[in-house]
């Protein structure tokens, strides 16, 4: 089931009645069962592969728990080999075979391995991440097991954060469930404020921007330089306003209902520096393969060698978790080797901006800063965004032709479209820059009564008129 | 047995932010109809000169875009004495061409003259309204309102709710337009009695259609299209318009890629013949042949529209189509 969907209108606040309505014993299978339902408005066969996982997971979190010394381990390898098994089947098995036969055809030899042609179940590799992310934490002793399984089916389950995360810790959520919710005005309020606010990112911004960047980037070779351009910073803001629309819609679901979700975005665009991009970006799944993949292998402490190895291998992998797709590996390794450049040329970078008589503390630094890393940013989203590696060597080597007579319209994205979306992002922004001074929600608290339903009712009425109601998917489902 | 529930205070401070906000959307709605309505220029323009009674004409021409950009009045009111009125539409199809001609009718005088322009696919029934956006305004005309709804049901709704229209079927923002028109800010208007000159160069996107097609396609035509057309013709006898049918100018490469092109033809000539009148089709035109004169298959650039208006107006004239003759008719 889709947040933007009629189904969903329909959906949550029912389920909030019932929440809230039932005894608290109730409450969980209640839980369990919106959420199997909610999934299942997907591809309803589909539940048979999470409940594989969850099953797996509960029962293997349980035996590391009981067991002692090497078993704990063997227990984790195995629910940790089933759980990936479950998720390469779905999702990289094609690509590999594919990888491999074409490879094995530069050596002259010509097998045809079997393709499988699986549909990928919606947010296979979220609720698999945060499957994983329990059975380690228990292995770690840092987690008790869950012992009732509706709780644990619950947490895997959990509706909000199903297809699209943000990616849960155990120790964040699992224990919520354990507590009684009574229906609170103001997070209700809170909650309901912050699913508006990632509806209009979604609606209005990423919706809007994806005409144009559907039709240049389906056709590169037949757009021009300042269309390439405009279409891959369209990109940049239709990626973080899909996502960070869904994290938000997420968060506020789940608040409404009495249970805090961890933050997915800070502001990601106004990193200074790659490093602290990552820090704000996806930061579910970026601390997740901080404390599972980063660390575990030796992280920055074995010298700058070492380091530059551990970020380009996390960073690869993060980018095949986002696809199976040689552009999202050369995605990952890109902003692998951002980070890893980042470290070894801060001491260079300092002595430089040092030199231009720039103030480490000032804005104009931070300027500059910012806007090379949202640069360096949208050239690595090319990567994501493009259909084939040519076609993000073209747009990459195209962008900067043309700009005598720049023309930023598509022929399924006109003046008005490019209008509203400016208006509409430079809206997003303005709002972030207050934001980063002062939680925007404590702002409009403080108004008096008629500007504050005036502000809320505007914004209802913007995604309601200038949002695209088409049911688009978010982009993060696919993964 | 419920556990606890939300108090009684916000509840109703929900319930009246929900009537702020339905307060505020009417408003916003009524102001948005209210300046698309205002509009003078464009689309809107020439829709809210037809709805206002103020789009009288000697000579009307009805159609789609080929109409549109086709039939320059610069050209056709001088030479023809007859004070002309491009009522062609963007990507309509017949049906919606003949309720805005209903719609005119309704609220104007007959024309002494009617042109109404063919396409290939003019005998087809409608995928879809394209940019229902142009048509929100107007669903308080009945003939408007029934031919979108024939198309999109729902359209009932979005004769009742504006702005609930404006959220699901204008894709291309034209509720700007009426929120800027409020705001003291219209476009340039760049037609002429209806008639939007296009000064574009050839835009190759034929070009990459005849590459992608090595049989070509057949064009659509069915009993819905036919009645359409049939109905705009019949009209016109009840009102007494002479009607001429003109299939103008398309780009000689194209017909290649028609497949059943004939058997299109055909029934035009059979429709013509059996509502008696005359159907002119200019594929013998030397206009065809030109590239220049287009900017697509099957769009005339300003030049060429020039040059097509120029040839057609000789043959209005010849075929005895003038000002004084038709004043003279009964």
């Amino acid at each position: 089931m889709l947040f933007n969907s009629l189904e969903f209108a329909v959906f949550f606040p029912a389920v909030c009645v019932a929440y809230f309505t039932l005894p608290p014993a109730r409450r969980i299978p209640l839980l369990l069962l919106a959420s199997a339902g909610f999934y299942m408005a997907f591809v309803p066969a589909y539940i048979v592969v999470l409940g594989t996982t969850i099953a797996v997971d509960y029962a293997a979190g349980l035996r590391i728990e009981a067991s002692r010394g090497p078993a704990r381990t063997v227990w984790l390898v195995a629910s940790i080999a089933i759980t990936c098994l479950i998720l390469f089947t779905f999702k990289y098995y094609d690509f590999f075979t594919t990888t491999f036969a074409g490879l094995a055809t530069l050596a002259g030899w010509r097998p045809s391995p079997p393709t499988l042609d699986l549909i990928l179940p919606v947010g296979l590799s979220f609720h698999t991440f945060q499957s994983l992310s329990y059975v380690i934490e228990v292995h770690r002793g840092r987690q008790t097991a869950e012992r009732d399984w509706k709780i644990f089916a619950t947490y895997v389950l959990f509706f909000p954060q199903l297809v699209a995360g943000p990616i849960e810790r155990p120790q964040n959520l699992l224990h919520q469930f354990r507590l009684h919710h009574d229906p609170d005005p103001d997070l209700i309020a809170s909650g309901l404020r912050r699913m508006a606010w990632g509806f209009f990112k979604k609606l209005v911004i990423a919706d809007r921007l994806a005409p144009l960047v559907n039709d240049v980037y389906a056709t590169p070779s037949a757009h021009s330089g300042p269309q390439l351009a405009a279409a891959t910073v369209a990109f940049a803001y239709q990626i973080y306003c899909d996502f960070s629309g869904y994290s938000d819609i997420a968060v506020g679901t789940a608040r409404v209902l009495g249970f805090r979700l961890m933050e997915n975005f800070d502001s990601p665009y106004a990193a200074a520096n790659t490093g602290e991009f990552w820090r704000r970006w996806h930061i579910s799944l970026s601390t997740w393969f901080r404390d599972y993949v980063y660390i575990p292998l030796g992280g920055g402490r074995a010298g700058p060698w070492r380091r530059t190895r551990n970020l380009l291998i996390t960073f690869a992998l993060s980018g095949l978790w986002h696809g199976a797709a040689w552009t999202f590996v050369a995605w990952g390794v890109l902003n692998g080797a951002y980070v890893a450049a980042g470290h070894a040329t801060r001491d260079w970078r300092d002595r430089l901006w040092a030199a231009a008589g720039l103030d480490p503390e000032g804005a104009l630094r931070r300027c500059a800063q910012v806007a090379t890393t949202f640069l360096l940013t949208c050239i690595a989203w090319v990567l994501f965004r493009a259909t084939s590696l040519a076609d993000a060597g073209h747009i990459l080597t195209h962008c900067g032709t043309g700009w005598s007579d720049p023309v930023f319209t598509t022929e399924n994205f006109g003046p008005r479209q490019l209008a509203l979306a400016v208006a509409a992002v430079a809206f997003l922004e303005a709002a972030q820059w207050v934001r980063r001074r002062q939680p925007l929600g404590d702002l409009v608290r403080m108004l008096p009564l008629l500007p504050r339903w005036s502000a809320y009712a505007g914004l209802l009425v913007a995604i309601g008129l200038a949002g695209v109601h088409g049911r688009a998917h978010f982009i993060y489902f696919q993964f | 047995m419920p556990t606890s529930g939300l108090p009684r205070s916000a509840i109703l401070r929900l319930a009246a932010f929900t009537c702020f906000t339905a307060l505020s959307a009417t408003l916003i709605q009524v102001a948005i109809r209210h300046g698309l309505r205002q509009v003078g220029t464009g689309d809107f323009g020439v829709m809210n000169r037809v709805v206002s009674g103020r789009a009288a004409a000697d000579l009307l021409i009805t159609g789609s875009s080929r109409a549109l950009v086709h039939y320059d009045t610069r050209v056709l009111g001088p030479v023809t004495g007859l004070s002309p009125l491009n009522l062609g539409r963007n990507g309509s199809h017949t049906g919606l061409q003949l309720a805005v001609l209903r719609t005119h009718l309704r609220h104007n005088p007959a024309p002494r003259l009617l042109i109404h322009n063919l396409d290939l696919h003019s005998l087809a029934s409608p995928a879809g309204i394209y940019d229902p956006g142009l048509y929100l305004p107007y669903l308080d005309e009945p003939a408007i309102r029934e031919e979108v709804r024939s198309v999109h049901p729902e359209a009932l709704v979005w004769a009742l709710l504006p702005l609930y229209g404006h959220a699901v079927a204008d894709p291309r923002l034209r509720w700007i337009e009426g929120l800027a028109r409020l705001a003291g800010y219209e476009r340039p208007e760049t037609r002429f009695a209806g008639f939007e000159p296009r000064a574009w160069a050839w835009t190759g996107e034929f070009d990459r259609f005849a590459a992608s097609t090595s049989t070509g396609y057949r064009v659509a035509h069915d009993s819905r299209g036919r009645e359409s057309l049939l109905g705009l013709l019949r009209l016109c006898r009840d009102h007494g318009i002479p009607v001429v049918l003109v299939l103008s100018p398309e780009y000689v490469a194209v017909r290649t890629l028609q497949q059943n092109r004939t058997e299109i033809l055909s029934e035009f000539a059979a429709l013509a013949k059996e509502a008696g009148v005359p159907f002119w089709d200019f594929s013998d035109s030397p206009i065809c042949g030109q590239r220049g004169l287009f900017y697509n298959s099957q769009h005339l650039n300003a030049e060429g529209a020039a040059a097509f208006s120029a040839e057609l107006a000789r043959r209005l004239l010849a075929a005895g189509f003038t000002a004084t003759r038709l004043a003279t008719r009964p």
